[in-house]
């Protein structure tokens, strides 16, 4: 009996694989997930990158027991990576955090205390006490000061993995109920340059295209981003289009070899912030060799160019920042062609050649690709592009390459930036939980976006601060000179994540003037390092949404309820509302121009509004009559993420910024997601195109229309050396990243024991003869230093990444070896996202 | 009898390391390959424990060759369902 149902489950593992590939064998059936074995299945996007997998989760007396790419899912087609193979072990790590600790000394709480367990009463007391200080002192600091100057001492940390709704609840919270904007995604440190540089050329944040064009394109161009590692379902989908289509190419470009190199007809190795000069030297090709496609440029392209010399968003006082001309400048200069072509002169491939350490040859092959009218080219990247103190910059200047010969939005030819997070597009960029955002592209310094949030909010005019608030690394240096006193850190990791840890973070986390919530499942760095520790339920244990980097949003039942006294991040958010009456949050002459909130809490004015706890309590099913848990709707009495969302969508749909419509609630949970905009039930597959996107008008063929003349900014901007390099001292390279195994920080991947297995520690890759000549070989402990901090690690001269002289790789997942504790907080001016893959080093025997 | 785990795998590499990359998972315990087209390779791993199937996975995502590989399918045949979380 048991041998002919392994028989049976082996068939099954064969079938869906072939049927996966689209491959037939005969005799075999690509039957499902049994159903016949008490199994609950249903969908649920994966809680890992961005590229949005979809898979079917199976639920059995309580417990996520199975999960499988889901076969009917766009996006990965049955499809699964490793840590999606793992998914249903992250949530049963043997150290899950299950009740609040606080620090607590003789029964009271202590910064130098030791985390004590506490009630969710007594957690949110103590923490309601010091947000109540923090902001009288505020609101003291503000008085007599317009609403573009107010400043706030609370401030959060966020994240590209909140749920929408969670992003939607916080940013509402925190801007519209504490009036502090010094709410920031961890999104910052991953996708900032992108959304900047959208915003530049485009008026309008996220891509034109979408996962279609992977089966579109003729050639594939990765510009510092390894696919096959970090974003391996979707580098299936494209290694399968080029085993398969005729003339297909893939060229690979990186500081270093990696696995992506196995595929690539072209690989390229560069050195570290010369991709600048090689999208100058293609787009100075495409000009001198009259392949520019006129007819587009002439109609949908302005000219522009960029301030130089603008600094690397250190503090102030840095030198660096003291010898800069113009710091953090971007406002854009129109010129015409012939100033453009002569500003790319310079943009020689012999130039180029002796300053990137590519060849002529190696050159000109990419040039003449991406100049050839009839070769459609989809152009990847992900952090080697976004964090680089140049990001918008460097961006912009792939933009130009796809804007000079109108290669963008449409099938197969387009820019695309790939994300790391699975909501950094749907939360983080979409629903505005940024420092400068509000939802749907509009932003807190212009009054008529802050009105009509207000108007939508029911807030009285004026509640919405228009100052920008403190970005993710300005948040670490305002803790650690004590102007932002309290932090509520939630779903991310950024004592490990954030940079140059012993100088600008670790500091402001421990000052005394300060008090730190980490909102978690698990025992990571940050929450070790916190004042007091928020137990979380998370991915299925909640219901949710995830926005995916082509513009798809998808939705998820709760599958199974969080252990102990978890809650999720929403039910924390919302709950902690309660706490705060509007005379404590809200100046008087504010309660004045709305006296009916006053004598309310936060949880009145900004939830039970009307809009949000419109929809009563409901049961929870899918289509086959499945029932399931909904822990936020029997503890707030109505279906909090409905609401959340239906008053969100608002935006989208009659905002100032057109173009963001989302489909009605119950659409999602029926559907693998879909892509706004979502106009009358209909997705968007490419933007700006007559044809494929209701918004661009008839006969208009192509129309920008985030800008208001409809035409794309073509931005010019130079080569500007990184903000430190290899010198006598610290004389290597050092770039960090990631790697199949583990996502980011390891908080959940780490907690696989097969994965941490697989790949327990972060080692140092190096070429064997910068090993030799150090006195290493390979398994060796090295010690790494910077002029930040050291860490140690094994040394590897092998294995999957081939590192060229010069240059050593380490990857951030490990919590025993802190490689950002070296890295220099140096960030791109404009979008405050920090070079993580520029650190000069210096490498010895341990 | 111990636990069963079985996973469906669709590796991919270029035909011309085709050959080179089906020796190999000849080689290797647990791990058959069922068809190759053009390149697109069905592959099962069949091991007692997630640490036997983790091992092999990766090793064959990081095996000379081999340009891409996806999981699509694992399915557990315990003694004691349902399967309860790690100590």
């Amino acid at each position: 009996m048991k041998q002919s149902r392994r028989e049976f489950m082996k068939t099954h593992a064969i079938a869906a694989t072939a049927a996966a590939a689209g491959i037939t064998l005969p005799g075999l059936t690509s039957a499902k997930a049994n159903a016949d074995d008490g199994i609950r299945w249903d969908k649920v996007p994966c809680r890992f990158c961005g590229t949005g997998c979809s898979v079917l989760v199976g639920e059995k007396d309580g417990k996520v027991v199975a999960t499988q790419g889901d076969p009917d899912a766009p996006v990965n087609r049955g499809l699964n990576c490793i840590k999606g193979y793992f998914l249903s072990k992250i949530m049963y790590g043997a150290d899950r955090l299950t009740q609040p600790l606080l620090r607590k000394k003789d029964g009271k709480y202590a910064k130098d205390g030791d985390f004590e367990p506490v009630s969710w009463d007594e957690a949110f007391d103590v923490m309601a006490e010091k947000w109540k200080a923090a902001i009288k002192q505020s609101m003291e600091e503000n008085k007599g000061k317009p609403v573009e100057e107010i400043t706030s001492r609370v401030g959060m940390f966020g994240s590209g993995q909140w749920t929408v709704f969670e992003g939607y609840a916080a940013s509402k919270l925190y801007k519209a109920g504490f009036r502090s904007n010094n709410i920031d995604p961890n999104a910052r440190h991953c996708m900032a340059s992108a959304v900047g540089a959208f915003i530049r050329a485009f008026g309008a944040d996220e891509p034109m295209g979408c996962y279609d064009d992977l089966e579109h394109a003729d050639a594939f161009v990765l510009w510092g981003a390894n696919m096959a590692e970090n974003h391996p379902v979707l580098w299936s989908r494209l290694t399968d289009t080029r085993l398969t289509k005729e003339e297909c190419e893939v060229h690979v470009l990186s500081t270093f070899e990696h696995r992506s190199f196995e595929l690539a007809d072209h690989g390229v190795i560069f050195k570290p912030q010369t991709d600048l000069a090689i999208l100058n030297y293609i787009a100075n090709y495409i000009v001198q060799n009259d392949a520019v496609n006129w007819d587009f440029v002439n109609q949908h392209v302005n000219f522009t160019k960029t301030p130089t010399d603008i600094g690397y968003g250190l503090r102030p006082e840095h030198p660096l920042e003291q010898a800069a001309k113009n710091p953090g400048k971007g406002k854009l200069e129109g010129i015409d062609f012939e100033a453009y072509k002569k500003a790319l002169e310079p943009y020689t491939a012999e130039y180029v050649s002796e300053l990137s350490g590519v060849s002529v040859e190696s050159l000109e092959r990419l040039a003449k690709l991406y100049a050839d009218p009839k070769k459609k080219i989809v152009s990847y990247w992900t952090m080697g592009f976004n964090q680089h103190v140049r990001g918008v910059w460097v961006n912009g200047l792939m933009y130009n390459v796809h804007l000079l010969t109108g290669k963008i939005s449409e099938p197969g030819n387009g820019p695309f930036s790939l994300t790391g997070q699975p909501s950094a597009c749907g939360t983080a960029r979409e629903v505005g939980t940024f420092a400068h955002r509000l939802p749907a592209d509009l932003v807190v310094k212009k009054k008529e976006h802050r009105d009509f949030c207000e108007k939508q909010w029911q807030l009285p005019e004026g509640t919405l601060p228009g100052k920008v608030g403190y970005h993710a690394v300005l948040q670490s240096r305002m803790l650690k000179d004590g102007k932002l006193n309290c932090y509520w850190v939630s779903t991310n990791n950024n004592m490990q994540a954030g940079p140059n840890i012993n100088e600008e973070m670790y500091p402001g986390w421990r000052n005394p003037d300060n008090f730190i919530v980490v909102s978690e499942a698990y025992p990571t760095v940050s929450a070790m390092a916190a004042d007091l520790i928020l137990p979380v339920a998370m991915w299925a244990e909640k219901e949710g949404a995830f926005g995916n980097a082509e513009r798809r949003t998808q939705f998820w039942r709760q599958q199974v309820k969080a252990p102990g006294e978890s809650r999720s991040d929403l039910w924390q958010f919302v709950e902690f509302s309660k706490r705060f009456k509007t005379e404590e949050v809200w100046p008087e002459e504010l309660l004045a121009k709305k006296p009916e909130v006053r004598g309310k809490t936060l949880f009145d004015v900004l939830y039970a509004n009307g809009v949000v706890n419109k929809y009563p309590k409901q049961t929870v099913t899918d289509s086959r009559g499945n029932e399931y848990l909904s822990d936020e709707m029997d503890h707030f009495g109505f279906y909090l993420q409905k609401g959340l969302y239906e008053e969100y969508r608002v935006f989208g749909k009659d905002g100032p910024k057109k173009g963001h419509d989302l489909a009605e609630f119950d659409a999602y949970h029926k559907t693998r997601g879909l892509r706004w905009p979502v106009v009358d039930g209909k997705e968007t597959l490419w933007r700006y195109r007559e044809g494929y996107d209701p918004f661009v008008p008839k006969g208009a063929g192509i129309a920008f229309y985030g800008r208001p003349d409809n035409r794309a900014n073509i931005i010019f901007a130079p080569y500007e050396p990184p903000a430190e390099a290899p010198d006598e001292d610290f004389d290597l390279w050092l770039t960090t990243g990631r790697i199949l195994e583990h996502w980011h920080t390891g908080s959940m991947t780490l907690r696989v024991p097969e994965l941490y297995r697989s790949a327990p520690h972060a080692l140092v890759y190096m070429h064997p003869k910068d090993a030799e000549k150090r006195g290493l070989k390979r398994g060796d402990e090295a010690k790494i230093a910077s002029r930040r901090g050291e860490i140690a690690c094994r040394v590897e001269t092998k294995g999957r990444n081939k590192m060229p002289e010069g240059m050593a790789f380490i990857p951030f997942f490990d919590a025993g070896r802190l490689v950002n504790k070296l890295v220099l907080d140096a960030t791109d001016p404009l979008s405050k996202e920090t070079d993580f893959k520029k650190v000069a080093v210096k490498i010895m025997p341990a | 009898m111990s636990d069963y785990h079985v996973c469906g795998m669709l590796l991919h590499a270029r035909p011309e390391k085709t050959p080179r990359v089906a020796d190999a998972l000849g080689e290797l315990q647990g791990v058959e390959l069922h068809a190759n087209e053009g390149g697109r390779m069905v592959v099962t791993i069949e091991g007692g424990d997630y640490d036997t199937c983790a091992g092999m996975m990766t090793r064959l995502a990081c095996l000379d060759g081999v340009s891409s590989s996806s999981f699509i399918y694992h399915e557990i045949d315990k003694e004691s369902v349902p399967e309860e979380p790690q100590p």
